[in-house]
């Protein structure tokens, strides 16, 4: 069955539908889930949890065909609500794994990232991690494409103060 | 100018998409979600469409609300007081809930709690051992808009007060900004009389979700529960079952019946089960919210409108007419071959729709009879089958009821319980109550 049709009929109600589409999105959004949380079983817990809101959400899919942005779109909600949790909860015997090794200039990157606001975070991941198109972005976010790509600009400048401050390579 | 960060993003990129995919813990994690989904979905709408709890221990048996009316009077005097207008709504089918406003046993208190956007204030609770109904408003800045209620916890103190079910209304759903609610929260262990602080912790989303704290402090006295210990065994029609106890509280009298296992029928629904006085006057089942329960060790525990503040000096529980249905007479198919292979002898029964996660079937009933009536489902080996979602509706003489199943693992064929049954006993039995 296509991806469109098992969304028309998840919409529907059927249950084991929507266990499929959700079985083909899976890793996408797993993915997604570890960018934010940076953490194997938060990441499967996250799915979980997005699981459930979108399955009893499901008839404000409107679009069967825009299925995975939608389930992007809570996954990427869940997360920064996540994360502004874990901020408020002053203790956290968990220490973070990692998508960069080392002494991996990534490192500085994922710090830079963490360390933007929500939606500015939110742009980026949509953009260069999701590969949107600013035109789909701007359908997510609700505003025009020009303001998305000024708000990716900016975004970016920040990321890249961040790491000139941190990493030390002034005018690189 | 921002070519290097795009650059080390877009490695990054590469690293993320070749982290190792947890697929079987991504797959259960999937199917949990779903029954995580359900089971929230499973524990609000109450009345149009019965549904059954997929995994619960406890059988909801929930009736449709039936239009009896009060005086008008009273119900205007009292819908003038902040937060009484639903209240007002119950009463016209409670007669116990209309004796505790009578007695002022309803306490308003006072706490609010708010996130900017929206504010939920409490109007006022009935609190006794065996429940709690709370009035509470909600008031939004913005209008809400599909709101749904995620998650309803009561405390004392640090300790959860467990429920036993909890029913609720949506809030409203047209963008109102503000409107009012209950909560009926009934109490899985008997409250203890001396409990005065309390918190409701509500989740409410919308757009987004809004966590509520609301500590309020109760001023008067719990009432007891009035225990009456019987162990009494009555026949009907050759059908043994005993009356456990009957306990009093304000908000309803819960009757526990256990039936003899030896019993040739099983006995399904007591639909006149009461509790009358002396004088004739009656109190009957509760029709509203949640009617009956069934306690882990098979005992019914069914819910009467309460008699606590008529403390009247002749009660005697009674009892006519119950649906019951001989234990040999079975609802058997096979999803696989598609094949119905046991209906009840009386041929009143049709399957109307078969597959894998789907049973469809069809009640000769007459036209007012007003119950779901499939019961759990159990596959070849004994093992009972998840339920999505069970749904019931009368067409003219037929009823209707369907059974969801999450999925298809499973071993036929199927057996399928009944939870009603047009069939009858009848007897004529009467307990004093002293």
């Amino acid at each position: 069955m296509e991806e469109r049709e098992l969304a028309e009929r998840a919409i529907r109600g059927d249950a084991e539908a929507f266990v499929r589409l959700m079985e083909l999105h899976k890793a996408p959004l797993y993915r997604t889930a570890y960018a934010f949380l940076k953490s194997e079983h938060a990441a499967v817990e996250a799915v979980q949890e997005v699981t459930a809101r979108a399955f009893k959400n499901i008839r404000r899919l409107k679009e069967p065909a825009y299925a995975r942005t939608w389930l992007t779109r809570i996954m990427i909600n869940y997360c920064q609500d996540e994360l502004k949790k874990a901020r408020r909860e002053p203790v956290t015997d968990r220490m973070p794994e990692s998508i960069s090794k080392a002494g991996d200039d990534l490192l500085v990157l994922e710090e830079a990232l963490l360390a933007l606001p929500g939606p500015s975070r939110r742009l980026i991941h949509l953009k260069y991690f999701e590969d949107m198109k600013i035109k789909e972005i701007a359908e997510i976010e609700q505003v025009p494409e020009g303001t998305v790509k000024s708000r990716l600009h900016k975004s970016l400048r920040a990321l890249r103060d961040f790491m000139n401050g941190k990493g030390g390579r002034a005018n690189d | 100018m921002t070519e290097r960060e795009e650059q080390r993003l877009e490695s990054m990129k590469e690293r993320l998409d070749n982290i190792p995919i947890p697929e079987e813990a991504l797959s259960t994690a999937i199917r949990a979600g779903v029954r995580q989904a359900e089971q929230e979905r499973n524990r609000k709408r109450p009345a149009r469409r019965l549904i059954w709890p997929a995994a619960a221990v406890a059988v909801l048996l929930l009736a449709f609300v039936m239009t009896i009316r009060v005086s008008p009077a009273f119900a205007h005097a009292v819908s003038s007081l902040p937060g009484m207008s639903l209240i007002v709504d119950l009463i016209q089918d409670d007669k116990g809930l209309k004796a505790i406003m009578d007695n002022e046993y309803y306490e308003e208190v006072h706490s609010t709690d708010s996130d900017g956007t929206v504010t939920v204030t409490l109007n006022g609770v009935i609190v006794d051992q065996s429940g709690m109904v709370i009035s509470y408003t909600v008031d939004s800045t913005t209008g809400m808009r599909d709101p749904d209620i995620e998650k309803i916890d009561l405390f004392s103190g640090s300790e959860l007060l467990e429920p036993q079910g909890i029913s609720f209304n949506y809030p409203s759903e047209d963008g109102s900004m503000s409107n009012e609610q209950l909560i009926h929260y009934n109490f899985a262990e008997p409250l203890q009389t001396d409990i005065r602080d309390f918190e409701l912790k509500l989740t409410i989303r919308d757009a987004e979700e809004h966590l509520f704290s609301l500590p309020f402090t109760v001023q008067n006295p719990i009432a007891e529960g009035k225990v009456y210990e019987l162990n009494r065994t009555v026949s009907v029609d050759g059908q043994k079952l005993t009356i456990e106890s009957i306990t009093v509280h304000p908000l309803k009298v819960a009757i526990r019946i256990k039936e003899d296992p030896d019993n040739q029928m099983d006995i399904l629904q007591y639909e006149d089960l009461r509790i009358e006085d002396g004088n004739g006057e009656v109190w009957s089942r509760i029709i509203n919210g949640m009617t009956a329960t069934q306690d882990e060790d098979g005992t019914d525990v069914y819910f009467l409108q309460s008699n606590y503040f008529e403390q009247p000096d002749l009660m005697s529980l009674r009892m006519n007419r119950m649906q019951a249905i001989d234990k040999t007479e079975r609802l058997v198919v096979d999803t696989l071959t598609g094949e119905v292979l046991e209906t009840p002898s009386d041929g009143k029964l049709e399957v109307t729709e078969l597959s894998a996660t789907v049973i469809e079937t069809k009640l000769k009933t007459g036209p007012d009879f007003g119950y779901g009536y499939l019961g759990n489902a159990t596959d070849a080996n004994g093992k009972r089958i998840d339920l999505s979602s069970g749904g019931y509706w009368q067409i003219d003489h037929y009823s209707y009821n369907d059974l969801r199943f999450t999925n298809g693992d499973y071993v036929n064929p199927i057996t399928v319980e009944f939870f009603a049954y047009p069939n009858y006993i009848e007897g004529d039995v009467t307990i004093r109550l002293e």
